[in-house]
């Protein structure tokens, strides 16, 4: 799964967002970090609900301005777990391995 | 940000959508700029290289995302029926503007194809291919309003009533045209034959060889019996065929001119009248000369032989082809050969078309009392 689908998905986790509300939540969980850009969003968005994983609810209209809100679907949310999983799997494993490069066992972070 | 400098923002991003397909720019363009708006770095004046880039990669990766896998396309390409699940990328196809050059390029690579296969396009034979990538090229334009009724039916957007479901809407009755492809491809084979047997019995009975290319059409000894015959006969068979479409014309002429003013056809632009036939006779002629001049130029023609066998049919198909023009635009919708003999004319049927798919046939609304309706 490509990285920004993984933020999408992840940002979607608490409930429906509009796109806007989708690239700040992104920019809080990853502490400005990661900065969505609105093509990545839409294209990786229209992907997501080509394959079912996420689905538009409803429409306002927001300063004169429609603004869509998406969620998750089952499929959706069941994409996530596992790939958090497989993503927390990873990092366990990487982190036993970083304990054995030399010279940094024990150093603080 | 000033309003100007967001109109501009707005602008470029609307520029950059078009690397969205078609049914996205329609249904979510507003959204994307909207958003585009609300991402923009406080005290941009203009929107940044990132998010334009950023922008344009959406787009692509959007497209990719809704591509026809490389089999589907093919199948699409040369007309075959493609899987449902692909029904709403053929909406998209039909739907979005453009579908003439859509259109145009797929005609135009057909041909290519079809002359790298054949082996034209070398050797000198360039000017012919070009003459049929052109002629591909404006068939595909012109065409293009039938070709989208043909391929919706193609691909199972429109049907007969029979298998009317629950997803389908039943439409207003319209003609049926099942010999559509045979008239048309008399009408293809015989045009270019006709023109061409018009001109060279021209040429071959013009007591001076018309000074026009280098090649006399004026044959100096009589051409053999058994010659004529072998040459003769693919240009027989139009004659048969265009003796035919003569003598339906005929009829239909006779019948419009036996009809009371208040029947005419309005609009109608045809040749009613000896004068206006004769004269469209003449420009037919003059106009095949030259097209048969230019032709000798590029394929080894025995233009005098095969013009003089072809010469009764040409009268007959160039009238022929007037005729289904014409009575074409007054129906508004393009007409085969048996549609000129009332006998053999198909029965109207009601057709069913498939609810996404209306804005293919203006006009076409639900006939709630039809046998077969969901809700008749």
């Amino acid at each position: 799964m490509r990285d920004a689908t993984f933020h999408i998905l992840v940002a979607l986790a608490r409930g429906e967002r509009h796109g806007y509300g989708i690239i700040q939540r992104v920019g809080e969980l990853t502490d400005g970090a990661v900065r969505l850009g609105a093509g990545t969003l839409y294209g990786a968005l229209d992907r997501l609900a080509t394959d079912g994983q996420v689905v538009a609810t409803r429409t306002e209209i927001v300063g004169g301005r429609e603004r869509r809100y998406y969620a998750l679907t089952d499929s959706g949310r069941g994409a996530l777990t596992a790939e958090v999983e497989r993503r927390a799997a990873l990092v366990a494993a990487a982190e036993a391995e970083v304990a054995h490069l030399p010279g940094l066992a024990g150093e603080p972070a | 940000m000033s309003g100007e400098e967001e109109e501009g923002v707005e602008r470029t991003a609307r520029r950059l959508l078009h690397a969205y397909p078609w049914r996205v720019r329609t249904e979510l363009g507003d959204e994307i700029v909207a958003t585009v708006l609300d991402t923009l770095p406080p005290g941009a004046e203009r929107l940044p290289w990132r998010d334009r880039i950023d922008l344009v990669r959406g787009g692509i990766r959007t497209r990719w995302g809704r591509r026809l896998p490389l089999g589907a396309h093919l199948r699409y390409f040369f007309g075959a029926r493609i899987d449902d699940c692909w029904r709403q990328w053929v909406l998209d196809d039909l739907e979005a503007p453009g579908l003439r050059r859509r259109l145009a390029l797929r005609s135009v690579l057909s041909s290519v194809a079809f002359l790298a296969f054949v082996g034209l396009g070398g050797d000198g034979s360039w000017p012919l291919a070009g003459v049929v990538v052109v002629v591909a090229a404006a068939v595909g334009v012109w065409r293009a309003p039938a070709q989208r009724i043909v391929i919706a039916r193609r691909q199972g957007l429109l049907g007969p009533a029979a298998e009317v479901g629950d997803e389908w809407v039943l439409a207003p009755e319209r003609a049926a045209l099942p010999n559509l492809p045979v008239a048309r491809l008399a009408v293809a084979v015989g045009v270019p034959g006709a023109l061409a047997g018009l001109a060279a019995v021209v040429a071959a009975a013009s007591p001076v060889p018309i000074p026009a290319l280098d090649q006399p059409y004026h044959s100096a000894e009589p051409v053999g019996l058994g010659l004529l015959a072998a040459t003769a006969i693919p240009p027989l068979v139009l004659g048969v065929g265009g003796g035919a479409l003569l003598a339906v014309n005929a009829g239909l002429a006779a019948r419009r001119l036996a009809a009371a003013p208040a029947e005419r056809p309005v609009g109608h632009r045809g040749a009613t009248t000896v004068a206006a036939v004769v004269t469209a006779l003449v420009v037919a002629v003059v106009l095949g000369y030259v097209a048969v001049m230019v032709l000798a130029r590029l394929l080894p023609w025995e233009a005098g032989t095969v013009g003089a066998a072809v010469a009764p049919a040409s009268v007959g198909l160039l009238v022929a082809a007037d005729r289904l023009r014409v009575a074409g635009r007054r129906r508004g919708m393009p007409i085969g050969l048996w549609d000129l003999v009332p006998r053999f004319a198909p029965r109207r049927r009601v057709m069913a078309i498939h609810a996404g798919t209306a804005a293919l046939l203006p006009g076409a609304e639900p006939v709630p009392d039809a046998p077969g309706h969901p809700r008749g």
